[in-house]
């Protein structure tokens, strides 16, 4: 860092309005997500709480709680933090004040159509990315102004090295393009429709990869970088250590970006995937907690301002709940623990944890730091400031506290069994009966943090009434000429090598056999001694190989690129290009072609065949309304699952599933084999008044259902597209789509006609009826006299089921299961074939 | 590296903000190393010499486990065809029970139960009846005229009962070999839940959502129809 220094200084006038505009736009939307947070709480206990009006229900609210959070009140602190401490950290106005306006209203505009299309219906059912496709173009697009307007002001710096803080704003800059297009790559139907170019498991996959990240690179990277800012500003303290900081820096953005599959650990994912995604959180526990130790000891010799400075008290909360997140983060990533708190309320205390307490209260310091700073005057009352933490740190506490005691009973009750072995708790409502205390505390919790939080908005709207706005003006030395390495001298250099080296030993292993792993563990070993006493020790003229390539952001920014772009390549590539052949191959078996020594065949009663035109519009209802936040289609292989919701998922029964629908939490009993278990009277009512056929249950009412209409004239197009992405319909079938659908309305409605009910065929509650009775099993009868399927399967025999039957009706309850499980590809006769 | 130094500070400032150079504390180097170390090891056993079983192996296990348990209870009780399907979902007796016929049945109805002199055994045609105790019953009495030997006497009630566990688990598994014989069994005739609608099978207003009662007692037959996915293993891990 030895530089030359000109003398010449510069005039810097900041743009800090952009700032305030954010900064506003925060307490704004912070308020409407917490206020929805606490509504959809609300309905949980009570469900009347959506009041009857379909765009309220928790269905659709909860998509909007989410997306609020993130992405409007975590979002537009971030941007004005990034903002506000980037022109600080660089000495420089930022790149241009036009994009920053266009970022600032585009955000908004954003959110606003966000707000105003989720509670309408409108989604693509993937979670934190539920937007549909207009509004993804546009996130992308002002995505890419955030981007260009921030290496615009990097450009012009007159600062010739980047802070760490800074690092993080380019690992977040780069890598949420990444997930957000990838993700959200989908094939539209219409102006609002589409459907994810992805299917099943490769569609989960990419999903968690993308939701897990999000968490990584929206909520963790960019605040981290604001804590690096803000926390040794505001308690005066120098940074505990530099190469603390590199080290987790790297090491949390390389490995941060694996671990997505922990989402989905005991579904169809591939093993390989979900070992992966296991231990790579595992190995990110250090390099997070390598954050919050660079925050804490930064603290060393200010630690009575902790009992002064209400800022100083957000940050340390802050960090806190930062380290106790990350470290039950991988905890709930091994796979036992998983298999008791997937599923359940402790994921929700787990996120809430990150939220309230990290974002939250990053969001809370910042903001009490800054909003005086930039109105030139003093926090209006530091009292309420103390209040509001005191508030919001109980609320926390009780949300967390009940949601972890809530969740490990929750799994308990799912898995307990008899002495006979079996279910001990049968009835999936008894468990959340079970929860009710704890929902209500959890909600008491949650408006302790709002009431906290409206005192935040109070004190600083006061403060901000109190003072006078004024953008910074300030002096600074202009950028030194610097002798400057080459970007690529610094991206071939020996850390980057080693690195690589040592990265290609690793994927060596894990492919290697049983008698050569040995090798690449070696060769990495000593790679990576090598790197410590070779690369390590390594001078350059004007400093190390990082401090160098501080001062390059291209190259900072190419290889922090490289850094995310290994897991997901790693992870997606082979799921998307293997799950691919599989159905094929499994095809190709069930006619008998390929011998049944040569592969592990899927069984082809585990094939899922396309959907019936009926049944893809019932599926869109399912996804408008929501379904899959409560309801999951995804049945682990544990004996209780099996005993409970039947035969465990196979990653083939989802392959034509564009989007998935395997949802992350359980309020409701998992649906993936609901089919056949129980008559279309029963879905009737049960949709009609879900407490008339589930004592106890907490589900909305979904009468509208049976008033709304299924557009068909639509169908035609949606079943193109599915076409398009993989979905063997043939022209016939596309061509007789509206026919089809309804007759098998028709057949339906009469069957509830025949129960005294009246209802007309071509409403959303036939089409709704008609895809959960085809969940987990094959076509189904769409006209009276057809009795096999419709598609291209040849009609078969059905199951290999023992045919002797008549005993069976002694078992009433149990046999909706046995149907589940063995009925499913019906019309397809296959067997096992698997060799071994 | 010698001339390191707690808390000194790095010749630089970015907007006031100054920073120690502190070496890593050792605790959370060994949290890393150790995490790292630990996944290999993971991956080792589990990946690399597959010597514990994944989430999918467990899973035959606990299943097979508790079928066994479940066979414990009913012992000494008269034999169904639920009891024979369950033993079917036993590893250990499916396995004697192949090493048997890999023993005295092979002859007649090769290797892999795909017929010779014998009819095909994996396909879904049956003479004398497909029901587990209809394949016990031929089993044990054979059936003399067609030239199927009565083998009760000579392996026992318990070989007997293994190699029909065994066969149900080939049932229906489509081998190409001997033409099929006998009468095509055509399940779901009779199964309920054919159609979507099935009024009557399950009444409305069952109390209950979710609930997967199997009655105390009843064999775990929702695992699928007897012997169909059972035997060979995970079949669509990895």
């Amino acid at each position: 860092m030895a530089t030359a220094d000109t003398g010449r200084t510069v005039r810097v006038e900041y743009n800090d309005s952009v700032v305030r505009a954010f900064l506003i736009a925060t307490l704004v939307w912070g308020v409407v997500g917490l206020s929805l947070g606490v509504l959809v709480a609300t309905q949980l206990s009570f469900w009347q709480a959506n009041f009857g009006i379909e765009w309220l229900t928790f269905g659709r609210l909860r998509p909007l709680h989410t997306n609020a959070a993130i992405f409007a009140f975590v979002g537009n602190s971030m941007f004005a933090g990034i903002y506000h401490s980037s022109q600080r950290l660089l000495k420089t106005r930022l790149g241009s004040d036009g994009l920053s306006w266009i970022h600032f209203w585009g955000w908004q505009i954003i959110i606003v159509c966000a707000a105003l299309t989720i509670p309408l219906g409108f989604t693509q059912s993937k979670e934190y990315a539920e937007l549909i496709w207009p509004i993804d173009l546009m996130v992308a697009l002002i995505w890419v102004v955030f981007a260009v307007n921030f290496f615009m002001t990097v450009a012009k710096r007159n600062e010739p090295n980047l802070y760490v803080a800074l690092w993080f704003y380019i690992a977040t800059i780069v890598t949420i393009p990444v997930l957000y297009i990838v993700n959200n790559l989908q094939l539209p139907t219409g102006a609002l429709h589409s459907y994810s170019i992805f299917g099943g498991v490769q569609d989960a996959l990419v999903q968690w990869w993308y939701g897990h990240n999000a968490v990584g690179f929206f909520l963790t990277t960019p605040i981290l970088g604001l804590m690096y800012y803000y926390l040794p500003k505001a308690a005066g303290r120098p940074v505990y250590s530099y190469r603390l900081s590199i080290v987790h820096f790297w090491a949390l953005i390389f490995v941060y970006i694996w671990a997505g599959p922990h989402h989905l650990l005991y579904t169809a994912l591939p093993d390989w995937a979900q070992s992966l995604g296991m231990v790579f959180s595992l190995m990110l526990w250090a390099p997070s907690w390598g954050g919050m130790l660079n925050g804490l000891l930064t603290l060393r010799g200010a630690w009575d301002k902790l009992r002064t400075d209400p800022v100083i008290k957000f940050f340390i909360a802050a960090v806190t709940f930062y380290g106790m997140s990350t470290f039950e983060g991988p905890l709930l990533s091994i796979k036992t623990v998983s298999s008791l708190g997937h599923y359940t309320d402790w994921i929700i205390g787990h996120v809430h944890g990150g939220t309230l307490g990290w974002n939250g209260f990053m969001a809370a310091g910042v903001s009490y730091w800054l909003i005086p700073r930039l109105w030139n005057t003093k926090l209006y009352n530091e009292k309420w400031a103390d209040a509001h933490f005191w508030i919001g740190l109980f609320g926390i506490l009780l949300y967390v506290g009940s949601m972890w005691i809530s969740g490990v009973n929750m799994g308990l009750y799912w898995r307990a069994l008899d002495a006979d072995g079996f279910l001990q708790y049968p009835d999936f409502v008894e468990g959340l009966i079970s929860a009710g205390v704890l929902w209500k505390m959890r909600l008491v919790g949650g408006s302790f943090y709002l009431v906290g939080f409206l005192l935040m908005v109070a004190n600083l709207t006061l403060t901000m009434q109190k003072g006078k706005f004024q953008s910074t003006v300030v002096e600074v030395p202009a950028m030194p000429k610097l002798q400057t390495v080459s970007s690529w001298a610094l991206i071939k250099g020996k850390p980057v090598v080693f690195s690589l080296g040592v990265i290609v030993a690793a994927a060596l292993f894990a492919v290697s056999s049983p008698v050569t792993f040995a090798l690449p563990i070696t060769f990495g070993a000593v790679l990576t001694v090598a790197a410590i006493l070779y690369a390590g020790a390594e001078k350059r003229e004007g400093g190390s190989w990082h401090q160098l390539l501080e001062g390059k952001p291209l190259a900072f920014t190419i290889l922090s690129l490289v850094a995310i772009l290994i897991g997901g390549i790693a992870e997606l590539v082979p799921t998307i290009v293997i799950d691919k052949k599989a159905p094929a191959v499994a095809m190709a078996d069930s006619t008998g072609v390929v011998p049944a020594a040569d592969v592990q065949v899927v069984e082809s009663r585990f094939l899922q065949q396309p959907y019936s035109p009926l049944e893809l519009e019932g599926r869109d209802v399912y996804i408008s309304e929501g379904c899959y936040n409560c309801h999951s289609q995804m049945i682990r292989p544990f004996r209780h699952e099996t005993l409970r919701y039947g035969e465990y998922s196979r990653a083939s029964e989802f392959r034509y599933d564009h989007p998935f629908q395997w949802g992350s939490k359980r309020t409701g009993p998992d649906l993936h084999r609901v089919g056949g278990k129980y008559p279309n009277l029963w879905h009737y009512q049960h949709l009609m008044d879900p407490r008339s056929t589930s004592q106890g249950s907490n589900m909305p009412v979904y009468a509208w259902l049976k008033t709304r209409k299924v557009d068909f004239t639509k169908t035609r197009g949606k079943m193109i597209a599915m076409r398009k992405l993989g979905v063997p319909y043939t022209d016939e079938d596309i061509a007789d789509c509206q026919d089809v659908a309804k007759s098998q309305g028709t057949l339906i409605a009469s069957d509830l006609q025949a129960n005294a009910v009246t209802i007309e065929p071509d409403c959303k509650m036939v089409a709704v009826i008609a895809y959960l009775q085809r969940l987990g099993r094959g076509p189904q009868p769409v006209a009276l006299e057809q009795a096999a399927a419709p598609e291209a399967t040849p009609a078969t025999p059905e199951t290999p089921e023992i045919p002797a039957e008549p005993a069976a009706p002694v078992d009433v309850p149990a046999d909706g299961e046995a149907d589940g499980a063995t009925q499913n590809g019906a019309g397809d006769l296959g067997q096992l074939v698997g060799g071994r | 590296m010698s001339d390191y130094q707690a808390d000194r500070l790095l010749d630089h400032d970015y907007d006031g903000i100054q920073e120690y150079d502190n070496r890593l504390p050792n605790w959370w180097l060994y949290t890393l190393y150790g995490a790292i170390v630990f996944s290999v090891a993971y991956w080792i056993v589990f990946h690399t010499l597959k010597v514990v079983p994944l989430p999918r192996g467990r899973y035959e296990l606990e299943m097979a486990a508790a079928a066994e348990a479940q066979l414990k209870k009913m012992e000494g009780q008269e034999l169904t065809d639920e009891t024979l399907a369950l033993m079917a979902t036993v590893p250990a007796r499916v396995e004697a029970g192949h090493q048997i016929f890999n023993q005295f049945c092979v002859v007649c109805h090769a290797d892999k139960g795909q017929g010779n002199v014998g009819p095909n055994l994996t396909d879904n045609y049956w003479l004398h009846g497909s029901r587990p105790l209809d394949i016990l019953n031929t089993v044990t009495h054979g059936v003399p005229e067609k030239g199927m030997a009565a083998w009760g006497g000579q392996l026992g009630p318990r070989r007997v009962q293994d190699v029909v566990s065994f066969v149900l688990t080939i049932k229906n598994t489509n081998v190409p070999g001997k033409a099929p014989q006998g009468d095509l069994v055509v399940p779901g005739e009779e199964a309920p839940g054919d159609t979507p609608a099935a009024p009557g099978e399950t009444p409305a207003g069952t109390p209950a959502e979710g609930d997967g009662a199997s009655p105390v007692g009843e064999p775990p037959t929702d695992t699928g129809s007897l012997g169909a996915d059972v035997g060979t293993g995970p079949a669509d891990t990895e």
